[in-house]
């Protein structure tokens, strides 16, 4: 079929405002016209039981895409971020991931939810998919370098947690340790990982378990207490933390009590109140902490700037920096010091344990290597404080 | 040893306070109301917000915690069961689980997924008796859970309202024929069990993290007291309630974890194959 002249120059015409709004749609609102986008995919839970977590994760996705823009991007690329609810379902987050790699439009990189529940499924889909995928999971069985080389996780491993730890039990001189956990998945993954470091330390170390939905813990933990442990630990999320502090409270223990990283995940004051967590010490991280030299400079004050225009923060800060933020700054910064934007460039970059200066927004460790996918934790990556009142997600040590 | 005894006694009067609620409606009308142990959960909540935010006095607290369940329990019986032809059987399974979600799903939307707790208005600080301790609110969910067991039993077994419910759980038609009102006395049942479990959120609300999910610990405990108990029977449910409690913390105290529900689920299924009906139940009510 033959066009006129006018036929062609309506073509054309078109031709030319749809390149110009694709264009201007591309190019964002500042920097030069990019060619390419940086796709990432957040499947979070924006429902179900995490639903907090996910919108937390949401606007710290939000806030640390118009960071890197702003600072140049991903390699030059601007980041689009798209944000689809996995419901808090392992089943529903599969089916999400799935289509998205699927269709046309693969994501570079995919931030796969608030708990290990919803990143460990999607790691097989993700590694056959070749697509770089990121995750604040502390579980071990998602720590899996040789099977999926392109996951990574923003969490510290529970070896990290247990050398800080038990490095604060052998500074006190206890002899042994005694720590209360839930039955479940995370929690015997704890135990494991701690067992061997308080072994090296020369720490006994003797855990009880108790049920996520059990009304009171104070049997095991008079069952613990009969191993005549110098302190005691807590390790739990939610109400089980309470139902812990109940049980000390209903025995009267006067033990050195501590929350391990995963308690610190709780805003446990205003979980358990001020008499029932008296006196207890958490191992929470530096970018929780007002006055640290993280949260008093950049790139955390203008993090934080963008957490606090959403109000309100509801217990700690943590569900926004290890699941939103640092997964998309690392990524950057990765995908800076590789000059590319190529997924197993940007895993291979943060293979060979990227120091702070590279990736300069970030608020957590980055140094990763070809063994092990969770960043390196060292004793100054956590901070000691006792539980008091978060206020916008924070603590605030009393001088 | 002693602080064991005194944990299985607390959290077993949890338990049997809870499937008193139960009882009261299966016991007068033979339907069990999936919805009630969320009825107990908004029951929490209430009393949270009455004594923790707004400051309300222990007996304001009770009072709007009793109103708040008297009409969860009414409205769920008008829009629930009245409309069912036969409301014993599937279909009221169908409707009180639908209630059960609806309730959970609604404390979610108000409350989100944090866990709140609330100090015990009769005070914090664990006691000490015989050697053992325990902490003064289970004394009060001890209490009620006795007394409450014994008002039931005596309307149940003396009064003319526990006559006309106990011949409409036997057989409604013929209790129609004499002139009984199965419809009022339903309704009156799931009021009432309504209002008892909102009562019943005051006391526990200290003994546990307020949750929304909180219903869901409870339905399965409640359910398997009930049963073992004898269904229909509240001196029955109390005294299983309590062995429920101290099986469970003599297990937790001395086995590995997981041991007590496994040592209690072998026992429920003992009980059903030697004694259907419960240890002290009336033959007529059997739910599985």
């Amino acid at each position: 079929m033959m066009l006129g002249l006018r036929g062609w120059g309506g073509i054309a015409v078109l031709t030319a405002v749809v390149c110009c709004s694709a264009a201007c749609s591309s190019s964002g609102s500042s920097g030069p016209a990019a060619s390419k986008q940086f796709q990432i995919l957040a499947v979070l839970p924006l429902s179900g039981d995490l639903a907090q977590h996910g919108h937390e994760a949401e606007i710290a996705a939000q806030i640390a895409v118009a960071e890197v823009n702003s600072h140049g991007g991903f390699d030059g690329e601007q980041g689009v971020l798209t944000v689809k609810d996995d419901g808090d379902d392992p089943t529903r987050a599969v089916a999400v991931v799935t289509q998205a790699v699927s269709a046309g439009n693969i994501p570079d990189m995919v931030i796969s939810g608030a708990s290990s529940d919803e990143a460990v499924p999607v790691l097989p889909i993700l590694a056959k998919a070749k697509v770089l995928q990121f995750s604040c999971s502390g579980a071990s069985n998602y720590n899996d370098p040789a099977k999926y080389p392109l996951a990574f996780s923003t969490s510290p491993s529970p070896s990290d947690v247990a050398n800080d730890l038990f490095a604060e039990m052998q500074q006190k001189g206890y002899k042994s340790v005694g720590m209360l956990t839930t039955d479940d998945v995370l929690g015997h993954s704890q135990a494991t990982g701690y067992a061997p470091v308080a072994a090296k330390d020369g720490i006994t170390f003797n855990t009880r378990y108790v049920p996520d939905n059990a009304v009171s813990a104070t049997a095991q933990l008079q069952q613990l207490l009969s191993t005549k442990p110098d302190a005691l630990i807590i390790s739990a999320e939610g109400s089980p933390v309470v139902t812990m502090l109940q049980a000390r409270a209903t025995l009267g223990v006067t033990l050195p009590t501590y929350g391990d990283a995963t308690t610190a995940g709780n805003d446990v004051y205003s979980l358990a109140g001020a008499q029932l967590s008296k006196g207890v010490l958490i191992q929470t991280y530096p970018d929780t902490v007002v006055g640290t030299p993280i949260t008093s400079r950049a790139p955390f004050t203008t993090f934080y700037a963008g957490v606090k225009a959403h109000p309100p923060i509801v217990g700690s800060i943590v569900p926004y920096s290890f699941c939103g933020y640092d997964p998309i700054a690392i990524t950057a910064g990765a995908a800076n010091v590789a000059k590319s934007t190529q997924d197993s460039k940007i895993a291979s970059a943060l293979n060979s344990g990227l120091t702070a200066a590279q990736v300069p927004l970030a608020l957590g460790p980055t140094t990763y290597d070809a063994g092990n996918h969770q960043p390196d934790y060292t004793s100054e990556d956590f901070y000691w404080a006792p539980v008091s009142p978060l206020e916008d997600g924070l603590y605030t040590p009393k001088s | 040893m002693v602080t064991t005894i005194f944990v299985g006694i607390g959290n077993g009067a949890a338990y049997a306070l809870v499937a008193l609620t139960y009882t009261l409606t299966l016991a007068t009308t033979g339907i069990f109301n999936f919805a009630q142990a969320q009825i107990v959960m908004v029951g929490t909540f209430v009393a949270y917000v009455c004594l923790s935010e707004y400051k309300w006095s222990p007996l304001l607290g009770l009072l709007a915690c009793v109103l708040v369940g008297l009409l969860l329990g009414y409205g769920q019986e008008r829009l629930g069961i009245r409309p069912l032809e036969d409301a014993r059987g599937a279909k009221s399974l169908v409707t009180t689980v639908g209630a059960a979600v609806l309730i959970e799903g609604a404390a979610f939307a108000l409350f989100g997924e944090n866990p709140r707790t609330l100090p015990f208005f009769g005070g914090n600080n664990a006691f000490t008796l015989f050697g053992g301790r325990e902490l003064p609110v289970y004394v009060y969910i001890l209490a009620a859970a006795v007394v409450l067991t014994a008002v039931l039993h005596f309307l149940t077994k003396h009064t003319r309202w526990g006559l006309a419910s106990r011949a409409t759980t036997s057989d409604q038609g013929l209790a129609a024929l004499r002139g009984i009102n199965h419809r009022r006395i339903t309704t009156v049942a799931f009021a009432v069990s309504g209002a008892l479990g909102g009562a019943a959120g005051l006391l526990l609300a200290s003994s546990a993290p307020v949750s929304y999910d909180y219903g869901n610990d409870l339905v399965t405990f409640a359910f398997v007291v009930m049963n073992v108990g004898g269904l229909g029977s509240y001196i029955g449910t109390l005294f299983t309630g309590l062995g429920f409690g101290i099986v469970e913390a003599i297990c937790d105290r001395f086995l590995p974890a997981g041991a007590s529900l496994i040592m209690l689920f072998v026992a429920f299924l003992i009980v059903l194959l030697v004694r259907p009906s419960g240890i002290v139940g009336r033959k007529k009510i059997r739910m599985v």
